[in-house]
């Protein structure tokens, strides 16, 4: 029986229907000590003085760790620019001044409270377009200007372009910052299989939830001193990540206190720890002047972005990378001018979240491309299919899509039918009469995206898989080996299907052994929407070379495979080009929106959602994917409204920070599953898990406009944010009317 | 200030010696390892400490212990009978309701309660029934439908 | 969680006995919603508003618990009782249905099942910077709004004065409407208090929102029948469906006479550091047809208002749910 295209259970569903699930802070192992961190809780200052004396001789503590027992202090999965534990200079409100490990959880943190710190505030750097000027305050050493990164892109001639266009569209747009709020808070348990020694073959466990087990492996190693064979990373259950868990957060300093204590050690975070404690979707302020000419055919596109990165570089480098790359749209423009800046400064850090900085530029490209089809009095539909890319189109990099079709045509047409966007005209503007008295506006809005399948830019993508086959005559069991997180999307499941698949056998005698860097070599990160593609294609290798050793009679047949992907190049320092990426998925949304005027409510009340994604390994694990990132998007765009007060968080709780509930949701949520193969993927899959997220603001932002006439070129649209475009507009009609 | 507090939890007593303050959700972890029941925000507003008392739907992050000694407390570890899931149980799995599982203790109790008291809710009855319980992953569709599948059983 | 003793209360005596044994160190529990996890776990406090040492659990008081109707129409209802039970009794719902809309409207079904109306009313405010740690302000003793400075679109557009917060009580606003009464007891016995002077703004007393003395409680709430042709509505507008806090809420309660306003109520929340009564608006609608002049009489809210740096927005809030509310209601 095929495995794959077949909506099969997942395999964790049994454990977690039923509580079993062991989750990171569900582990407790026995003379397990408890650690409680000392944050800075503020955003910019230095360390006068720093007296644990008192801390140490509370009841219950085991010690009290400080910057000095970090051997190698630092860490970062872009550059190793920030501490872990911090020495002198505070530089975010989530930096780590110290750890306090004690019997249980209690003594920790009354200890953690009796440590003394004095510090000098320094004034926070926060506006990052203030932060590049010349003669600010600098951030942190290591970017003289405050400056992380900056890429630009040149093709074509834009002077030229936009002097052959008949409409310009010129905006200034401002994406806002967005908490992950996986409802698993950041936890886990280190231990010593003795007593540790450095210089020992001994070996220092970390169970923790993250993204990827041999990043974490190599960042606790490096910045503990040790071998990374002294370093062993499993994941058990993971309670979402979203990008949220890609960096460290309580990895390397359980590791630290374990070896040094030869106890295993326990630290589960707070809500209010996490939402200060990890990285946030970084906000951008998008500068954009596009051209096009009567026809609706895109001729110039000149764009700025400016993305806050915090105090630290983190992923900021790679995610504006993407957002250069991204502001385009997915959309051949012959003459395009991009300057893209990442900026230090000392707000919360920024991150991984989800798409990547695709959906701030893609919020960008696509509010311009509804703004032009608005001027030129056409269809938003319409407009797109003139401009899409397609196969042998010039990215913005100057260089061709790889994996064959390029099925944007097919995903807007599609996307538009299933939505019924050509009859919308008929019911178009209506004042609704929905409850007595209510006025609301009903608008319909679209949008469509592109977004990179795996690392990009010159990292040569792999993965690793060990596929063995048991039996005699005939394969009894099958025992898969790889490192991908289960952080809930269901990989787990769409590789044991895809290993079931290239074997011939039944999902039932696939045994995963996954996500423990001491049974898996490198299978790279749960992000970038690479994993049924690049460990697909892992799985698929190994599963076929042991097949082949089976069909040669050894027994057991065992065959590892790493799959290295095509090469791609980073941007070229002055013109940007490159062959960006491996693959691409596509995507195209309509949705439909109910704006109450009065009392600035926005609610969707429909989307339409139609996803390309090569091949449907699990298609109820796809439709899953789609449901869930419309209402992370959904959230991103009208409640979540993630506020700080110079560098002080001030929505550190699930009651601030507004994610959405059941009542908040559409109506209904259609996944319109399309199947044109990338060449490259296994069985011609694409990935597909962040596509969904990316087009939804856009299409909301339109769809607004479309109910309202007003164009918000910043969100989350609260009512406050609504009430005051409405006003506007009412006031600017009324001085119009003279 | 510990006490001796006498709960019964999945028709089974229990007896821990606990300090005072310590609430049921940190009782039912760390004293009794009934760890199904999840923590997300212990300030009473995610809904995946969700535990039944008496056949209602409470968040075990705000309750404190001694207040419902000798009331039925009901976690996800006895939502089963016996081995034989229960038919919200199946239909949660089968629909993949649950993507990371975090929420879905908390989902399926108040699930349970809703059926046990409305057999045959509609889909606006369920979602306000649910509206307590936040879910990250799935966006709530494959919940919602699992409870109507659940409920048809 | 910060450490405390407990004790159980079996009669309103002994409570009340218990208070005044231990002085302000002692905070009466009903639910814990708040207290449990807002103070006990949260790091709110300041030399104003001190974390306190005991709690008295109330909610076994049998006397505090439960719903009566009058043999003169009026309802009594103990400060123990759940919102759930309040929001599910057709008692309550054919009679004052703003109140059960209100009480329906907070939070999330699981926090109504185990909060209590006393602890609703009684609540503490969700100012974001009285609930943020590094905002020494006036109500936990310190000297200073930051609001009038931050980011104020969340706050006070009525009567705030030093502090700027806004009453968090949904069911307290409709208990306003309804010209309901508080029964308090305290050491020297019990002492009924209106709604109408219950509350009290930051120029009273900053550090606290209402008359209970630190030895009183707050035992039930009586409500009087309404006079025949008379309607209510709810409606309360919040960012989330659900565990939010309104951003406006209106409670009408409305006699007519021939489509004219003979008497009522108009109470707002989300808008002042109390539930606010917008006598303005009531006294423009008397002996008016309701239809013809609720929109000029909800404008008149812009003469009492005065709105801080960012929440000017809320006033035209509060204006449009004023007239859609008072036109559900009839």
């Amino acid at each position: 029986m095929p495995q794959l295209g077949q909506s099969l259970t997942r395999l964790d569903a049994r454990a977690k229907v039923t509580g079993d699930a062991q989750y990171p802070g569900d582990i407790n192992l026995p003379g397990q000590l408890w650690m409680k961190v000392l944050f800075a809780r503020r955003p910019h200052a230095r360390i006068k003085r720093l007296d644990t004396a008192q801390a140490e001789r509370a009841p219950g503590v085991a010690r009290v760790f400080t910057a000095r027992d970090v051997p190698v202090n630092e860490f970062g999965l872009g550059a190793k620019d920030a501490p872990v534990l911090v020495a002198d200079k505070v530089r975010w409100v989530g930096e780590k001044i110290a750890l306090v490990v004690a019997e249980t959880e209690a003594q920790a943190e009354y200890a953690r409270d009796l440590i003394a710190v004095e510090y000098d505030d320094l004034p926070a750097i926060i506006d990052p377009r203030d932060a590049m000027k010349p003669g600010s305050a600098q951030v942190h050493p290591a970017y003289p200007g405050n400056v992380i990164k900056h890429i630009p892109i040149r093709k074509g001639d834009v002077a030229q372009g936009f002097a052959q266009s008949d409409v310009i569209v010129e905006s200034e747009y401002h994406t806002p910052a967005q908490e992950h709020a996986y409802l698993q808070p950041e936890a886990g348990i280190a231990y010593t299989e003795s007593a540790f020694s450095i210089d020992d073959e001994n070996r220092v466990t970390v169970i923790v939830a993250g993204q990827w087990t041999h990043e974490d492996q190599e960042q606790i190693a490096h910045a503990l001193g040790l071998r990374l064979d002294q370093v062993r990373v499993i994941y058990p259950a993971i309670g979402g990540a979203f990008g949220g868990r890609e960096d460290m957060s309580v990895q390397i300093i359980l590791a630290l206190a374990a070896i040094k204590l030869n106890r295993p050690v326990k630290i589960i975070w707070s809500r209010e720890e996490s939402i200060i404690g990890h990285h946030k979707r970084h906000p951008m302020w998008l500068k954009s002047k596009w051209g096009a000419t009567r026809d609706g055919k895109i001729i110039a596109a000149q764009v700025e972005i400016i993305s806050d990165a915090g105090p630290y570089t983190t992923t900021s480098t790679k995610v504006l990378g993407n957002a250069a790359f991204g502001v385009v749209g997915p959309y051949e423009v012959p003459n395009v001018q991009v300057d893209a800046y990442t900026i230090a400064t000392n707000n919360i850090v920024s991150g991984a979240f989800r798409g990547f900085g695709g959906p701030q530029a893609h919020f960008q490209a696509e509010t311009q491309m509804n703004k032009l089809a608005e001027k030129l009095g056409m269809d938003p539909v319409e407009i797109r299919l003139k401009n899409v890319l397609r196969e042998g189109s010039l990215l913005s990099t100057q260089t061709p899509l790889p994996g064959g079709k390029v099925s944007l045509p097919q995903i807007v047409e599609k996307c538009a039918d299933e939505f019924g966007w050509s009859q919308k005209s008929k019911i178009e503007n209506i004042v609704l009469s929905v409850a007595k008295d209510r006025k609301s506006k009903i608008g319909y809005g679209f949008a469509c995206a592109l977004k990179n399948i795996g690392f990009s830019f010159g990292y040569q993508e792999n993965a690793w898989a060990k596929v063995e086959l048991h039996g005699a005559a005939e394969i009894d069991q099958v025992i898969v080996y790889h490192a991908a997180a289960e952080v809930g999307q269901g990989t787990h499941t769409a590789l044991a299907q895809m290993a079931a698949n290239a074997l011939g056998v039944p999902l039932e005698k696939i045994e995963l052994r996954a996500s423990d860097t001491a049974t898996s070599e490198n299978s790279g990160s749960v992000s970038a929407s690479r994993m049924t593609y690049i460990g697909g294609n892992a799985i698929k290798g190994a599963s076929e070379r042991a097949l082949k050793k089976w069909n040669d009679e050894e027994r057991p047949a065992i065959a590892e495979y790493k799959y290295l992907a095509p090469k791609t190049t980073n941007y070229d320092p002055e013109t940007g080009k490159a062959t960006p990426n491996i693959a691409y998925g596509y995507v195209a949304q309509a949705v439909e929106v109910e704006v109450d005027t009065e009392t600035g409510h926005v609610r969707v009340a429909r989307v339409t959602c139609a996803d390309d994604v090569g091949h449907a390994i699990n298609p109820r694990l796809i439709e899953g994917q789609i449901e869930g990132a419309v209402i992370q998007a959904q959230g991103w765009t009208i409640q979540e409204n993630f506020q700080s007060k110079n560098g002080n968080v001030l929505t550190p709780h699930l009651s601030t920070y507004l994610i959405p509930g059941i009542l908040d949701v559409p109506d209904r949520v259609d996944s319109v599953i399309l199947e044109f193969p990338d060449y490259n993927g296994p069985w011609g899959a694409r990935g597909m898990a962040e596509m969904p997220f990316i087009p939804l603001a856009p299409a909301i932002i339109a769809a607004v406009h479309d109910a309202t006439g007003v164009w918000f070129d910043e969100f989350p649209l609260t009512p406050w944010k609504v009430l005051e475009g409405l006003k506007k507009k009412l006031d600017a009609d009324r001085f119009a009317r003279g | 200030m510990k006490q001796i507090l006498r709960l019964r939890i999945n028709n089974q007593n229990y007896e821990v010696y606990a300090p005072i303050h310590k609430t049921l959700l940190e009782i039912l972890r760390e004293d009794l390892n009934l760890t199904g029941t999840k923590h997300g925000c212990e300030l009473g507003e995610c809904g995946t400490c969700t535990v039944l008392i008496d056949g209602e739907p409470v968040l075990s992050c705000l309750i404190l212990p001694v207040a419902v000694q000798g009331r039925a407390i009901t976690t996800i570890e006895g939502m089963a009978d016996g081995i034989m899931p229960h038919p919200l149980q199946t239909a949660f799995a089968e629909l993949g309701a649950a993507q990371c599982g975090y929420c879905t203790p908390g989902m399926l109790l108040t699930s349970k309660a809703l059926l046990d008291q409305n057999p045959q809710p509609t889909r606006d009855e369920i979602k306000h029934a649910l509206a307590g319980n936040l879910c990250r992953c799935t966006g709530y569709t494959k919940i919602y439908e699992a409870v109507e599948q659940a409920s048809k059983t | 969680m910060k450490s405390f003793e407990l004790h159980d209360a079996g009669t309103v005596q002994e409570a009340v006995a218990l208070l005044n044994k231990f002085g302000p160190s002692a905070k009466i529990v009903a639910g814990g919603s708040d207290l449990v996890t807002g103070v006990m776990k949260d790091w709110v406090h300041g030399k104003g508003m001190p974390i306190p040492e005991k709690l008295i659990d109330v909610t076994a008081i049998p006397e505090m618990i439960g719903i009566t109707i009058a043999a003169n129409g009026g309802a009594t209802i103990g400060a123990a009782t759940t919102l759930t039970s309040i929001t599910e009794s057709k008692d309550l719902d054919q009679k004052w249905a703003v109140l059960t809309q209100s009480a329906a409207s907070v939070a999330s079904p699981l926090i109504r099942n185990f909060g209590t109306l006393g602890g609703n009313i009684n609540q503490r405010p969700r100012c974001w910077f009285l609930r943020g740690e590094h905002f020494d302000c006036y109500k936990k003793g310190g000297d200073f709004c930051f609001a009038v400075t931050g980011d104020n679109r969340y706050h006070a557009i009525i009567g705030g004065e030093l502090c700027y917060i806004v009453h968090p009580s949904d069911v307290a606003t409709s208990l306003l409407a309804l010209n309901a009464s508080a029964n308090i007891a305290g050491p020297s016995g019990t002492r009924a208090v209106a709604f109408d002077s219950y509350f009290t703004g930051p120029r009273e007393d900053v550090l606290r929102e209402n008359v209970l003395k630190h030895d009183e409680l707050m035992v039930n709430v009586t409500i009087p029948a309404l006079a025949p042709n008379t309607k209510t509505a709810w409606s309360k507008l919040k960012d989330r469906q659900v565990y939010d806090f309104a951003l406006v809420s209106v409670a009408v309660v409305v006699t007519q006479e021939n489509g004219a306003w003979r008497d009522g109520r108009i109470v707002l929340g989300g808008v002042a550091p109390v539930p606010y009564r917008a006598k303005v608006i009531e006294q423009a609608l008397v002996g008016k047809n309701i239809k013809d002049t609720i929109k000029a009489a909800a404008s008149t809210l812009k003469t009492v208002a005065r709105p801080m740096s960012l929440n000017a927005y809320k006033v035209d809030l509060a204006i449009n749910l004023i007239e859609r509310t008072v036109l559900n209601a009839l």
